[in-house]
């Protein structure tokens, strides 16, 4: 049983806010004017305009970037974060990021979409989809916040009780209870992926852990790497090797990072011993030191399933008389607490369990003949709010329904009808 | 009197000369609508010195047009299969023959087939630019842009095409230049049309008997048979031949044993060489009691099987046999229209043992009614009959109008119909579906905003949007030059999501565009100073702008979200910034946008005009545009055409907002300061 203990320096507290000293009192009317204009300006359609159309130019810009950059690296740089620079030909044009606009989005639907609203009949279809966007919103943030997303490759009749990322890395030192290496229980050590991804060529992070006889420190990072043989010494250099940075790749599953690992005693001091860790390695780095044995590796994030999946069979179907896929089915077993339930598992028909929700999303051998022992892939997402853009959706269709053909077309086709009727009346009485 | 005499004259010369006008336009769609059996089986005129063209006659073309056959994994008429293999090769519906006579696409298939010697004269092959010409040595002398070129005026360039070709294949699509595009195009056309013209060479001369007495034995001792003769012994002759031929074991059949009589060998070697040649074409179904396999059988498969020792099911063999006398007898037209009957009644009745000819027959009659290629013309009709109705303001005009674009309608909505019941899906699971749905509904749409409006506006517009909807899908058709109705990948398998999320965001882009076309009429109206006097019509253009973009904006919304939730059931993540994801995000935030300026004030009626002009630019980026960026889930490869007419699109649009704007210009600077309302 592996013991998941991750220990890493805190960071510095920042001191806390100072106390709000109470001092001479301003005027109200001065703070009541600036509330009032804020909430006016958060309310405003102006705002609500500025925002759309914000949104609209960097959900454009982001396609287009997706023609050269990667679709995570675009998602990094315009969906997630604060503030973009666009560069078309020799412009560079600058936006706010879109998670800043959608949360003022948030803020201008709460304050002005909901709080602020007049509240009558006419008015209630649009409450409710504004409703609707919000709890759409939230749900994303949550999904965001809290969901983990990977796979899980099987062959078939091979198990497996967890999933691993796409693209998030991790770095763990993991001690056998058997010295020999032969098996047994172990305790992993390790620094999460969020201290790692970030990482530049130059940093340096340290790794500390009460039950390691030494800290781990890890230099010379890079997101995608292959290694080099080189001549000569380098500080980066392990054995005539080194790994030498690339530039990303587009699909950001195929980086393969690296880093040099040196393992120092308690405190500082020279490297006890170093290596470089690659992605693609197979085995672990192992180190020995006071009949205690370390491994240490690169791996992909993994998160434990609440249950057990096999693959028992695999299934492609073709569009007959061509190699067109028609069907990917996997037949699986999923086992808990010693029970086993047979499963279907196809395109747009997954496992859910326990809030777990597994689907069919690759198989392989892509070249296999008769005969080849195939593997399946599953997406593995665990995500809280999983349901919740289905109700959004359904309570913004109501809202807009209601307030467009409830209210706008049944009013207009009633007024309609009364023209109509004032002009007949007209002519009768002008007749 | 007098002054009843001066009102009535004007008006009878005006009605006068709305009756010559209206007869001139009626005349006019009549004529175009004539036009539109040109693409059928014609048998036009010869242009040149040319050898006569010998038709084939009705007969012939009804019989073939029948034939199943599987392609795409999927059956059809063999009818719609030579109308898009003609499409892949020419990129048009119909071609010309050597003299000049014009040949529909069955026409053109039956002359690959069985006259290939004359169907290579036949300048069918779309080049589309001189350079690729260029690149493989030809001369293009003399010759246009897009001109065709007949197999003949190719095969010199042959070999280099083709190591051309096999270069670029190695390369991504996205990667190729036009020119090198075009050239693997062309070898693809000319690949094809070797593969069927050699599909019956195996029955265009005698089988050799000489050497092999066990087999000239059931044929009297002769020496030369005819490969349909020889074919309808098959049974007989299969134990005979079966070898341990090395391209024995087709579909996984075991090879036979090789006790061979004395000369059959040579004869069954010599059958193997004729077969190898003959897959170009799946149209023997295998019969019923074997539905567990699904790909139907070429020529040449079954003659492996034959070769094999294996006896062919009879109505397989009767097929088989239909085809080697169609093969020997392209100059008899009543032989020929005989063969051509049993080749389709045994495969229509294996077929329908196979539970697989009802979508066949129903094609056959979509084939037949061909709305989609017809209705423009009578949609063109039905705006002149508007146009015409602007002349003279009679009400019975108007009707006709009226009878005639609901009719067009109908005819139009048939052919969607038929499309989905003869592949048991909802309206649209392509792109090309979506030009035919969006064009019907929006017609509908204008039609009912129309009847509810009644200014004659959405009247004018919708034969135009019915007409200009399905132009794109015919040129859209024509440059893919592929199946209409293919097969759906695995993801796309599921009926509830393509009727729910497809069709609620397709409805989402026919209300903005719908807005978008009347929104045209406010801003052009108003540059080129059209009914200046009359605000009412200006007032019920805009009221059908907000209307549509309040249609189109219930859908977007719908449709965008739903289509998260269909990628969260199918892929686990609602979101993922896919372009055509972004597209319709887009969409959803454009009308959004502007229907938040109307409320707030911000654009009156030709401000909200304008943007829906532009919103209209959005749709067409996200629909099409996306599609051919070459990223994404939704990518359809890169189609040169595409992108030119979506640039000419643009630039179009780009030219109305430019008019609005100095139109808004000048307006603003004619009126007084503070005087100007806002746009």
């Amino acid at each position: 049983m592996s013991e998941r203990a991750a220990t890493v320096p805190a960071a510095p507290r920042t001191p806390p806010a100072a106390a709000a000293v109470p001092g001479p009192r301003a005027p109200s009317s001065r703070w009541k004017a600036f509330g009032a204009g804020l909430v006016a300006v958060l309310s405003s359609y102006a705002l609500a305009i500025v925002l759309l159309l914000l949104l609209l130019v960097l959900t454009f810009f982001g396609t287009l970037e997706q023609t050269h950059t990667g679709l995570l690296e675009v998602q990094r740089r315009y969906f997630e974060s604060v503030f973009v620079i666009h560069d078309v030909g020799w412009f560079s044009i600058p936006l706010p990021g879109a998670s800043v606009v959608l949360t003022l989005l948030a803020l201008n639907l709460v304050v002005g979409g909901v709080v602020r609203i007049r509240k009558r009949r006419a008015t209630v279809g649009i409450i409710v989809a504004h409703l609707g966007i919000l709890l759409l919103l939230a749900g994303s943030f949550v999904e965001w916040l809290g969901s983990d997303k990977g796979h899980v490759t099987l062959f078939e009749q091979q198990s497996s009780a967890e999933f691993s990322s796409y693209h998030d890395w991790e770095l763990v030192v993991r001690e056998r209870a058997d010295a020999t290496g032969a098996g047994g229980a172990a305790t992993e050590h390790v620094l999460p992926s969020r201290r790692l991804m970030g990482l530049e060529r130059r940093d340096v992070v340290r790794f500390t852990s009460p039950r390691l006889p030494f800290d781990v420190e890890v230099s010379h990072w890079a997101a995608n790497t292959e290694p080099e043989r080189v001549n000569g010494r380098g500080e980066d250099v392990v054995d005539g090797w080194r790994l030498k940075a690339n530039d990303l790749e587009k699909e950001a599953e195929r980086n393969l990072p690296g880093a040099l690992v040196s393992l120092r005693g308690k405190g500082g001091g020279p490297a006890r011993a170093r290596t470089l860790v690659w992605g693609l390695h197979e085995l672990p780095w192992v180190h020995e030191e006071d009949g205690r044995r370390f491994e240490v590796e690169l791996r992909k994030v993994r998160w434990p399933l609440p249950f057990r999946v096999t693959l028992e069979r695999f299934v492609k179907e073709e569009h007959p008389g061509t190699r067109m896929p028609r069907r990917f089915s996997s037949y699986v077993v999923r086992t808990e607490d010693g029970v086993d339930v047979r499963a279907h598992i196809t395109m747009n028909a997954p496992l859910r369990h326990k809030g777990y929700t597994l689907y069919q999303s690759g198989w392989g051998p892509q070249d296999a003949g008769p005969g080849t022992r195939l593997f399946s892939t599953f997406s593995v997402v665990r995500n809280p709010t999983d349901r919740v853009p289905e109700i959004a959706c359904w309570v913004i269709f109501a809202g807009l329904l209601w307030h467009f053909v409830a209210v706008r077309l049944v009013g207009y086709l009633r007024r309609q009808a009364a023209t109509r009727d004032a002009g007949k009346r007209g002519k009768k009485e002008g007749a | 009197m007098t002054t009843r005499c001066a009102v009535r004259r004007p008006s009878a010369r005006v009605a006068s000369a709305g009756s010559v006008a209206v007869a001139i336009v009626v005349g006019l769609g009549l004529f175009a609508f004539a036009r539109t059996g040109d693409a059928k089986e014609g048998y036009g005129e010869g242009r040149s010195a040319a050898p006569a063209y010998v038709p084939w006659s009705a007969d012939v073309l009804d019989v073939a047009a029948r034939v199943p056959v599987q392609d795409g994994g999927r059956v059809m008429p063999l009818d719609t299969f030579a109308s898009y293999t003609l499409l892949g090769v020419a990129h048009r519906r119909s071609t010309k023959t050597a003299d000049g006579t014009r040949i529909g696409g069955t026409a053109w298939l039956l002359d690959v087939v069985f006259r290939p010697e004359v169907a290579r004269r036949h300048p069918c092959f779309q080049v589309e630019n001189d350079e690729t010409l260029d690149a493989v040595g030809l001369a293009h002398e003399g010759k246009k842009k897009r001109d065709l070129y007949a197999y003949d005026d190719l095969l010199p360039a042959k070999d280099r095409l083709r190591d051309l070709a096999s270069a670029y294949h190695k390369r991504p699509s996205k990667s190729l230049s036009p020119v090198e595009g075009g050239i693997v195009d062309l070898h693809r056309a000319m690949v094809t049309f070797e593969r069927l013209a050699a599909l019956v060479d195996f029955a265009r001369a005698p089988v050799d008997l000489s050497g092999a007495p066990a087999l000239a034995s059931h044929f009297g001792g002769r020496t030369a048979v005819g490969a349909a003769e020889f074919l309808e012994r098959s049974g007989a002759l299969a134990p005979l031949l079966a070898s341990d031929d090395p391209h024995a074991g087709v579909h996984g059949a075991p090879p036979a044993p090789a006790a061979v009589p004395p000369g059959a060998a040579r004869v069954a070697a010599a059958l193997s060489d004729r077969a190898r040649s003959a897959t170009g074409l799946a149209l023997l179904p295998p019969p019923a009691h074997l539905k567990s396999i699904e790909a139907w059988l070429t020529p040449g498969d079954a003659l492996f099987y034959l070769l094999q020792g294996v006896a062919l099911p009879e109505l397989m063999n009767a097929q088989l046999v239909a085809l080697a006398r169609m093969a020997a007898s392209p100059s008899d037209p009543r032989a020929f229209a005989a063969a051509a009957e049993d080749l389709r009644a045994a495969g229509e009745a294996t077929s329908r043992a196979r539970g697989e000819y009802g979508g066949v027959a129903l094609e056959v009659t979509l084939n037949r009614l061909d709305p989609f290629h017809r209705a423009p013309h009578l949609y063109l009709l039905a705006f002149l009959l508007v146009a015409a109705g602007w002349l003279v303001s009679a009400r019975w005009l108007r009707g006709v109008a009226w009878a005639v674009l609901l009719g067009t309608l109908a005819f139009h909505v048939v052919g969607i119909v038929l499309r989905c019941l003869i592949r048991e899906r909802p309206p649209m699971s392509t792109l090309y579906d979506t030009v035919l749905f969006i064009s019907g509904a929006g017609v509908l749409a204008l039609a009912v905003a129309e009847w509810l409006d009644r200014r004659g506006i959405a009247l004018t517009m919708a034969p135009l949007f019915g007409w200009l909807g399905l132009f794109v899908a015919g040129r859209y058709e024509a440059l893919r030059g592929e199946d209409t109705m293919p097969q759906l990948v695995a993801v796309l398998d599921t009926n509830y999501w393509l009727a729910l999320h497809v069709t609620c965001i397709a409805i989402g882009y026919l209300g903005g565009l719908v807005a978008a076309a009347i929104a045209h009429v406010t801003v052009l109206g108003r540059v080129l100073g059209f009914k200046r006097a009359d605000p009412g019509f200006y007032a019920s253009a805009a009221r059908m702008t907000y209307g549509m973009l309040a249609f189109g904006l219930v859908f977007a919304v719908v449709g965008t979200i739903l289509g998260g939730v269909w990628a969260n059931d199918s892929w686990g993540r609602f979101w993922g910034w896919d372009p055509k994801e972004n597209g319709a995000l887009m969409i959803c935030l454009a009308q959004l946008a502007i229907l938040h300026a109307r409320l707030g004030g911000y654009l009156k009626a030709f401000g909200v005009a304008m943007a829906s002009v532009a919103q209209g630019m959005i749709i067409a980026f996200s629909w099409w545009h996306v599609n051919h960026l070459g990223i994404g889930l939704h990518s359809y490869g890169h189609t040169q055409g595409v992108m030119t007419a979506l640039t000419i699109f643009y630039a179009v649009e780009g030219a109305v907002l430019l008019a609005g704007f100095v139109h808004l210009g000048l307006r603003s600077g004619r009126q007084p300061a503070g005087a100007g309302p806002a746009a």
